[in-house]
């Protein structure tokens, strides 16, 4: 096991990583037209958003979701179904979608928020997994699947999107970690109980938590979705909800910067490497990179360097 | 007129679990500035009092008034940030988080107007209960005494009226015990009312003035500790074999 010293008072560090991370981002149309690599960065910007928002509930509270796929899933069939039924500004859809992930991410995180440790986590995995195979069933009833209005899909805008949205969403979960709010849910997380005896209303910090988590999340389905053109029940699936806790595991749980780190390996350098498989192949490869990293830096690679958590409570 | 009324006051409170009846139809009150022990045998419905006075558990029956308020079916943070604080018997101290932000959580959450910054009062809070040294260390490096301290400074920091202390001297050496001795004395000085749940009687006869005895769920003696010690019922429920070493306790804290 790698015994680094936490560095003593790392002040800013990850913010100059993520704004490191935008100006990369901001200033790679300007360097190279290449088309694959404005895809990879896309695809690793859509990977760093639903990574960081598992982490803004997930590694804050303690509160494992094997789910945020169910966010991410909705999201991208609200965006869909908009631009495909009504002439909206793309902004606006794309924030109704965000706001449809939490509104229908606290039905069913409501009564589960009540669940502790496993439970939570069980019901967790399961309700992005039903809601995949519902959406299987009524494809086969009607044959009917959620399209995008072609308009949308223009890969500059897209581009433009994805980096706005990674640079929000980095820099506003990044300031709700260092908050007193942030402080609040690591408590959460510490000693829920304690956290009680301190005052502190438990159920409705862990619902913000979790509303801020469905927000970002479904907003990163929409962006999928219109990059793929498609809304399709594999958005719900477990690759969506595993890769996310991967992501922020191998970078470093409750510390933000960790799932952009994260991400940027498992989407990014994966892809840049050319290792041109599908899907569950990047899981496998991931699976493998966080087993070696796990037993090495179980904290995640930033999270052993700065100070972050082990994986489960 | 505000000081005549008691600032807690138990009535006819009883919680089952199951058949055992933890707290079986108690009541008593404690005025404002008192320092009173709970002491009793395990199992004698101690710590369930505690944690129905906070909230943690429904009672059965019976009502709690704080400051002349209901708070028998409040949540545990209402009951808090009405002003009523808690340690716990074994220490629940949030291990990833320095000692300063231990403390500190407390304080975003109150409702209080502080005088001074919230940075100078956990300041404060740090160096009174000693350890201003760990101030930016993490809670996973502190000793057993010294989690049980930073328990107290978490409790405090809001200026409670009321603090449920639960066995503050448990597993401390006898070394450590004058330190928490002293805080209690402080808080007390201070004016904060409080109620500590303790076995090591000659160490908590320093700080009380009054002594409630519970056994199997109830209060079975209240008064003063020097009283109470001699009351026949107290002897054989709670001392019975433990009598004489208590004596000697005594007699060795003199």
């Amino acid at each position: 096991m790698l015994h680094f010293r936490s560095f003593r008072g790392i002040g800013h560090a990850p913010l100059y990583v993520i704004v490191g991370f935008i100006t990369i981002l901001s200033v790679l149309p300007f360097v190279t037209d290449n088309q694959f690599y404005r895809g990879v960065a896309v695809l690793v910007c859509i990977n760093a958003v639903i990574a960081m928002a598992w982490d803004v509930f997930s590694g804050l509270t303690g509160y494992l979701n094997f789910g945020i796929a169910f966010s991410f899933g909705v999201g991208g069939y609200i965006a869909a179904y908009l631009s495909t039924n009504f002439a909206l500004n793309p902004l606006v859809s794309f924030i109704l979608s965000g706001l449809g992930a939490v509104a229908l991410g606290l039905v069913i995180g409501a009564p589960s928020l009540r669940l502790k440790g496993h439970f939570f986590i069980l019901v967790s995995l399961l309700v992005p997994l039903a809601s995949s195979s519902l959406l299987n069933y009524l494809i086969v009833q009607d044959g009917s699947i959620f399209g995008v209005n072609q308009l949308i899909n223009n890969t500059s805008y897209i581009y433009i999107n994805a980096v706005a949205l990674f640079s929000v969403a980095a820099l506003s979960m990044y300031f709700v970690s260092e908050s007193n709010f942030g402080l609040l849910l690591k408590a959460i997380r510490e000693n829920e109980i304690a956290a009680e005896a301190s005052g502190l209303n438990t159920g409705r910090y862990k619902m913000i938590a979790f509303s801020i988590s469905s927000f970002y999340a479904g907003l990163a389905g929409a962006l999928y979705v219109f990059l793929n053109g498609v809304a399709s029940p594999t958005d719900f699936g477990l690759t969506f909800s595993a890769l996310p806790v991967m992501m922020a595991a191998l970078g470093g749980m409750g510390t933000i910067v960790g799932p952009i780190i994260g991400a940027s390996i498992v989407e990014g350098l994966i892809d840049l490497l050319r290792i041109d498989v599908i899907q569950d192949a990047r899981l496998l490869i991931a699976s493998l990179l966080l087993l070696i990293v796990l037993i090495y830096a179980p904290r995640g690679l930033w999270g052993t360097l700065f100070g972050g958590r082990k994986l489960g409570r | 007129m505000d000081d005549e009324l008691p600032l807690l006051l138990v009535s006819s409170l009883t919680k089952h679990f199951g058949g055992i009846k933890a707290v079986d139809d108690i009541s008593f009150s404690v005025k404002r500035g008192e320092v009173t022990g709970i002491i009793g045998p395990n199992g004698a419905g101690k710590t369930t009092l505690f944690n129905l006075i906070t909230g943690f558990v429904r009672p059965d029956a019976g009502k709690i008034t704080f400051k002349g308020r209901d708070i028998t079916h409040e949540s545990t943070a209402n009951i808090v940030r009405s002003g009523i604080a808690r340690t716990f018997q074994l220490v629940r101290p949030f291990l990833n988080l320095t000692v300063e932000e231990n403390i500190k959580i407390p304080t975003i959450l109150s409702s209080k107007k502080f005088s001074s910054s919230p940075e100078k009062i956990v300041k404060k809070v740090v160096e009174m209960v000693g350890l201003e040294r760990k101030a930016g260390e993490k809670a996973n490096t502190l000793t057993h005494a010294e989690l049980k301290m930073l328990e107290v400074g978490r409790a405090v920091v809001t200026k409670p009226d009321l603090l449920l202390l639960d066995e503050p001297y448990g597993g401390l050496s006898r070394n450590e015990l004058s330190t928490v001795t002293n805080v209690i004395s402080r808080l007390s000085s201070e004016g904060i009312t409080i109620l500590i749940i303790e076995h090591r009687l000659s160490e908590l006869m320093k700080n009380v003035r009054r002594v409630l005895v519970m056994d199997q769920g109830k209060i079975i003696a209240d008064g003063q500790p020097e009283e109470v010690v001699r009351i026949n019922r107290v002897v054989e429920a709670y001392l019975g074999a433990k009598y004489r070493e208590v004596q000697e306790d005594a007699a060795e804290g003199e």
